[in-house]
């Protein structure tokens, strides 16, 4: 029962059940592991997604699972080209699918490329109405789904026009904040330009600085800024009690390849507080 | 020789900490707004804010600058640091992903290389490098319990990259 539970989004190197022995062939399975709150095992379920997904081709890591105001959970997936519905351009695309994990069923499926923009989605919220927002950095585009998957409307966003190699934004963090939308993360150069940080290494992008955009429900860019922390980053956002943003971030400390946590606090513009 | 050879490394040591105060200055350039805790860190990770107290902080701690812990830092509201923790095991722990309960405690998803956690102890190929990690904090983020996971029976479980509860 969700609440109860611990419901976690699971990957695999599956060489057993696909019949796979071959320890350099990297066939992947996503499944949802079930604990309780000690820890203990309860179950877990192929996702069907990740059944298709043996014919469709490796999943790449970058996954995204949501928990809906209804208990619904939302995965998202950005799978290579091979044997897609519609193959994309480019090396991969999208795979949305609802899941009702109370009794096993997929709600409905998206691919990009046949029923959604090309291109993969690096970050995804429901909006309290239960739409879904979803922004693709490489293609420059916010999609807003309905919560039976249909598009409402998409929309170009000039501000994430980047290189579709540097797509490292799964680190920063899209996030509704009372009612407002934001996305706090990381930019380079203050042009637009996204880099990211590395979570399975210590590297340390040189120039990078803390990048804030606070979006509305369209997809309207209402400021963009940049803070004064060279080398360093936002990863995640609250609201203080009077309105203020607790911004948490990580500048990197000279001389190693660590980082020091910070915080800023911002007013509803998103200036610097300097007294809190 | 001898006193140029010690003239020369204190000029050396001297530049260096001019430098260091230089580059530390200049990583945040308007500190009356920004409150820097010291942590080693990979990667800094979420907060969840402890009324009365300030926040945790989640991060992915740099242990000897070779491998990844869970790392838990309690600061207070302005930013000063309280404690810190970290947790996981002798090798590389990584952390994918975090949800709080509503009792404020943090359970921490990822992956483990570190064979006291990890329980998979089939041979290659049925033995991927890493096990799933599973890990449980309070609200002050001390840890509960930590776990690896790994199903040989019909899966190898590399790592958990999502969760909520």
């Amino acid at each position: 029962m969700v609440g109860d539970s611990v419901y976690c989004y699971g990957q695999t190197q599956n060489y057993k059940n696909l019949g796979q022995p071959n320890p350099n062939d990297l066939l992947a399975d996503n499944w949802l592991v079930v604990f309780d709150k000690n820890g203990q095992f309860g179950s877990k379920r192929l996702l069907p997604t990740l059944q298709k997904s043996r014919s469709l081709g490796p999943v790449t890591p970058q996954n995204k699972m949501i928990k809906c105001s209804n208990d619904d959970i939302i995965f998202v997936n950005n799978l290579n080209r091979s044997n897609l519905p519609v193959p994309p351009t480019y090396d991969t695309t999208c795979v949305i699918t609802r899941y009702n994990p109370a009794n096993g069923s997929v709600l409905w499926t998206k691919y990009g490329t046949r029923d959604l923009p090309e291109g993969d989605i690096n970050q995804i919220v429901e909006l309290s109405n239960g739409d879904l927002f979803v922004l693709n950095f490489a293609k420059s585009k916010v999609i807003k789904l309905s919560s039976s998957g249909d598009i409402i409307n998409t929309s170009d966003i000039d501000i994430f026009d980047q290189d579709r190699s540097a797509n490292a934004f799964y680190d920063g963090n899209l996030k509704m904040v009372g009612d407002d939308l934001y996305f706090a993360g990381i930019t380079s150069n203050g042009q637009g330009f996204s880099i990211g940080v590395d979570l399975s290494s210590s590297t340390v992008y040189k120039g990078s600085q803390p990048w804030l955009v606070k979006m509305d429900f369209d997809g309207n860019v209402l400021y963009s800024k940049f803070y004064d922390v060279t080398e360093g980053y936002f990863n995640d956002i609250l609201q203080k009690d009077n309105g203020n943003l607790q911004m948490l971030g990580a500048a990197a400390k000279y001389g190693t390849s660590s980082y020091s946590g910070f915080l800023m606090t911002l007013d509803a513009d998103g200036e610097i507080v300097t007294t809190n | 020789m001898k006193r140029i050879l010690t003239l020369f490394l204190f000029l050396a040591v001297l530049l260096q900490a001019c430098r260091k105060d230089i580059i530390e200055e200049d990583l945040v350039k308007n500190a009356e707004g920004i409150s820097v805790f010291d942590l080693n860190a990979r990667a800094v990770i979420s907060m969840q804010k402890i009324p009365g107290v300030g926040y945790t902080v989640l991060y992915s701690a740099s242990k000897n600058f070779t491998f990844a812990n869970v790392g838990s830092a309690l600061i207070n509201e302005h930013g000063k640091l309280i404690s810190s923790n970290t947790y996981g095991g002798s090798l590389n722990d990584f952390i994918s992903n975090y949800t709080n309960d509503d009792e404020g405690n943090t359970y921490v998803c990822g992956s483990t290389f570190s064979p006291e956690i990890r329980i998979n102890t089939l041979p290659s190929p049925y033995n991927p490098s890493d096990d799933a990690y599973l890990c449980k904090l309070d609200d002050k983020g001390s840890l509960l319990w930590q776990i690896g996971y790994s199903d040989t029976a019909t899966a190898n479980f590399g790592s958990l990259g999502e969760i909520f509860q």
